[in-house]
């Protein structure tokens, strides 16, 4: 007995030596790791640690310290509460600036704080912010909000559980239902099928809280990233307008290569609608939303994504839909005009070339003049002649009657000619009188 | 021989645990540290940060590149972006010195960003540098005016407001300057330039205040069609009360008189906003307002304040508004009840056209002639309505106008 009492306490002994000695080491790593956490949050990097908490288990004493915590930084909000509800009592307004922007710091730093509490904590504090007589109705509500985004951020589902606990959350303690519809896209981002889970088992018994717009917000998040599992999802929601929800899918993708694999899921969803006519313009509506983009990102970029797409009559469509004229690519406006000619049908075509070139004209007519004079003879170039002569016909007459002059005789000659007399500019008694030999010239009546 | 069993057990768990959190810490270092060191930029910056005895000293070369690249993705998360990031991005540019604000939107066109994520970030930086120095920002990057693809030029009135307060002297003769050589030239086909206007408006904002002769010579010196333009645009909502009387005369004395009406019936609704009809009158006696300004001032004021109820329009508030404007306008008060009469039927919750053209004929009557009804049918609400509008325009007495009145409601 006493030789197995002696060997338990030798092994006790060099356990305590070695476990102190790693004791040891784990504090000084603790302490490097503290460092290069606040040398990454001074410089604006935030990592997702393995192990963010400093010890593996918190004591009694830790978790107290972290109620106490809690407790501190809600006094200090809500004391900041008040404090911001007196400047703002006290006529405080977007012209006294300096204070303003004093007020957005604090805030700022009070989220930054909040954001590193924990979920309990967090709730705790929410619910010291509920309870405090001291603020109004309004400030409360608006302090409550601030520290639910807090918690939405990491810890979604706690949000939502604030609203189904009985801890008497209602969605009208909010603002609106953005923080419901947020929380289901952060927490659908990470893991789809919890959140639709949530959804399915709490739609009955809240149904003011599991709104259209909350489910669609499952769907955004879902869709960042695995597009065909969030249409998928659109029939278990059983939503009052799916369309509406295969916009909010279609406008996560955003990238060239988010647009590509969107396109794919989509292409697929669509061929499940039976109805070609349906099918046809969903495709058209969609891909209007799904290619707002892709202009903006330049002709080279977009006319290649697009070469790649292989879109159908009605996705093409769809993405004209979405071209309009970019004053940040002002320069590509003619190779545009010149990819409509060339991808639309007349009639579409001829729609989408007059809005680009009576913007362009109305903007930089000296630009979209020197794109006419080198644009290639043929029906796309006709269309844009008319609409740029029909445009300049009110601050330079003489110069849209020599453009349409170039068109070939005919209906549309004709008619522009007689837009370029309706717009002529009648200042004076010579310049009325201009406009009457120019409709004499050219028969207008 | 179970108490060393026990203890082996004891030292044994104790022992694992305290290396599992050395070893899961150290990973957390390594990540850190991989990611400062991405942070610092170059390769070989790359070597020294991933050595922990290498502290990044604060104040290092900052990596726009990868700082962009942070603000890029946070853009693309949009609602589901991390709001730490956000914050910590919004904190470290707040602590950014004006050296590093600029080097920073000195950088970015040669960061290869995408036109809308170069714009976002040059918009995002602007801010605190104009702050910090509003002169240096508009001497610097003037140039932005003319450059399609930057954000800056959104930004620059701002700093121009900003200099003026401290040195509305300098301001006022570099704005000169700049135009002078051209930098607020318009491309647009009406010739017009959306910055001159804004930084006209901004300007005179200033020195309405600071000294009101140089407020009227800056005006006299912007072309004449488009002095209403820059007042509207950019003047007009910092007026107050100690330059009320300055902006009169400003009005008075550069803008033609066929705008003055429209600029003085922006001042009017925002009186029947604060005050109602009664300060409207007031502010009317205070500008010395013509038959015509009156005219368009009432109706205006008028339409503010009846449309602000949220409810169908009541014979109640036309009684007052025509009992006002008759005071004020009389010319003008059958033309406005007609007016309105016509928008009540448009707005939400809308009064139903047959109510809205009986109360048409009520007022006619009352006034003695036709022109409430006439005003009224002679509006898009009837044409919108033409069965039911013919059958009241034949309670248009005079015959001539009832019969115009018909014919525009085939």
């Amino acid at each position: 007995m006493n030789r197995s009492l002696t060997l338990a306490a030798l092994i006790l002994a060099v356990g305590a030596g070695l476990g102190w000695h790693d004791y040891q080491q784990l504090a000084a790593i603790r302490q490097t790791r503290s460092q290069l956490v606040a040398d990454a949050a001074a410089r604006g990097i935030v990592v997702a640690l393995a192990n963010p908490n400093a010890s593996p288990r918190s004591t009694k004493h830790q978790r107290e310290n972290r109620g106490a915590s809690a407790k501190l930084i809600a006094a200090e909000f809500i004391a900041f509460g008040r404090e911001r509800e007196a400047f703002e009592q006290a006529g405080g307004s977007e012209h006294d600036e300096v204070m303003q922007k004093q007020m957005a710091r604090r805030m700022a730093d009070l989220r930054d704080r909040m954001m590193a509490l924990d979920p309990a904590q967090l709730t705790a504090l929410i619910a010291e912010v509920r309870a405090s007589p001291e603020l109004s109705d309004q400030t409360r509500k608006r302090l409550v909000a601030v520290s639910v985004l807090a918690l939405a951020n990491d810890h979604p589902q706690a949000v939502l559980a604030l609203f189904t606990d009985a801890t008497g959350f209602a969605k009208d303690d909010l603002s609106n239902g953005y923080v419901v519809s947020s929380s289901l896209a952060r927490w659908a981002k990470d893991d789809p099928l919890a959140a639709l889970a949530w959804v399915r088992q709490n739609t009955a018994s809240f149904p003011d809280l599991v709104t259209d717009d909350a489910k669609r917000g499952l769907l955004s998040g879902a869709a960042i990233q695995d597009p065909r599992l969030a249409f998928k999802l659109i029939g278990e929601l059983a939503l009052k307008d799916p369309s509406e929800a295969i916009r909010n899918i279609v406008s996560t993708a955003q990238t060239p290569d988010e647009r590509s694999t969107m396109l794919a899921a989509l292409r697929e969803h669509l061929a499940t609608l039976s109805d070609a006519g349906a099918r046809d313009a969903a495709a058209t509506a969609n891909l209007t939303s799904l290619t707002s983009g892709v202009g903006r990102e330049g002709f080279a970029a977009a006319s290649h994504w697009l070469a790649a797409a292989n879109l159908s009559p009605a996705e093409l469509a769809g993405f004209a839909a979405s071209l309009n004229y970019d004053p940040a690519h002002s320069g590509e406006t003619g190779q545009w005009l010149e990819w409509l000619g060339t991808t639309l049908p007349t009639n579409k075509a001829d729609e989408r070339i007059h809005d680009l070139v009576v913007t362009w004209t109305r903007s930089d007519s000296q630009a979209a003049g020197q794109w006419l004079a080198t644009a290639p003879d043929g029906p796309t170039k006709n269309t844009a002649v008319r609409c740029y002569a029909e445009t300049i016909a009110a601050y330079a007459p003489q110069t849209a009657a020599q453009w349409a002059l170039t068109l070939p005789a005919g209906t549309t000659r004709d008619a522009t000619l007689k837009t370029i007399y309706q717009n002529w500019p009648r200042r004076d008694a010579a310049a009325s009188e201009a406009a009457a030999a120019f409709a004499a010239e050219h028969g207008i009546k | 021989m179970l108490p060393p069993a026990v203890a082996l057990l004891v030292v044994g768990t104790w022992l694992g645990l305290q290396r599992r959190a050395i070893s899961t810490t150290e990973q957390d270092c390594a990540t850190l540290r991989d990611h400062l060191a991405a942070d610092s930029g170059a390769n070989s910056a790359t070597a020294k940060a991933a050595n922990p005895n290498n502290k990044i000293k604060a104040g290092a070369p900052i990596n726009w590149q990868l700082l962009a690249g942070r603000f890029d993705e946070m853009q693309r998360a949009g609602a589901t972006a991390d709001m730490r990031v956000v914050l910590r991005f919004q904190q470290r540019l707040q602590a950014l010195t004006r050296e590093e604000l600029i080097a920073g939107l000195d950088a970015i066109p040669a960061l290869g960003l995408s036109t809308d994520s170069r714009s976002m970030l040059e918009q995002t930086l602007i801010g605190p540098l104009i702050e910090k120095d509003p002169e240096y920002v508009l001497r610097h990057f003037i140039d932005a005016l003319q450059d399609d693809a930057s954000g800056l030029k959104w930004h620059l009135a701002t700093a121009l407001r900003d200099w003026a307060r401290q040195a509305p002297g300098e301001a006022d003769a570099w704005l000169d300057e700049q135009i002078a050589a051209g930098k607020f030239d318009s491309k647009t086909l009406d010739g017009k330039s959306q910055f001159r206007t804004q930084f006209e408006g901004v300007m005179l904002g200033i020195l309405l205040t600071a000294d009101p002769a140089a407020a009227g010579r800056r005006l006299a010196a912007a072309p004449q069609d488009q002095r209403a333009d820059i007042i509207n645009n950019n003047l007009i909502n910092s007026v107050t009360a100690e330059t009320q009387a300055a902006f009169t005369k400003l009005v008075r004395d550069q803008v033609p008189a066929a705008d003055r009406p429209g600029i003085f019936a922006i001042q009017a609704a925002q009186c029947a906003v604060q005050g109602g009809y009664s300060k409207v009158s007031e502010y009317l006696a205070q500008i010395e307002a013509t038959p015509a300004e009156r005219s368009m001032c009432v109706e205006r004021a008028a339409s503010i304040r009846i449309f602000a109820n949220n409810r169908p329009v009541t014979s109640e508030d036309l009684d007052t508004l025509r009992t006002w404007a008759g005071t004020q306008a009389p010319d003008a008060s059958d033309r406005v009840t007609g007016n309105i009469l016509a928008t009540a039927t448009q707005m939400t919750p809308a009064l139903a056209f047959n109510a809205a053209a009986e109360l048409a004929v009520h007022y006619s009557q009352a006034s003695g002639n036709d022109d409430v009804l006439a005003t009224f049918l002679d509006t898009w609400t009837a044409r919108n309505n033409k069965d039911q509008a013919r059958v009241f325009a034949e309670k248009i007495a005079d015959e001539s106008r009832r019969e115009e009145i018909l014919k525009r409601l085939k």
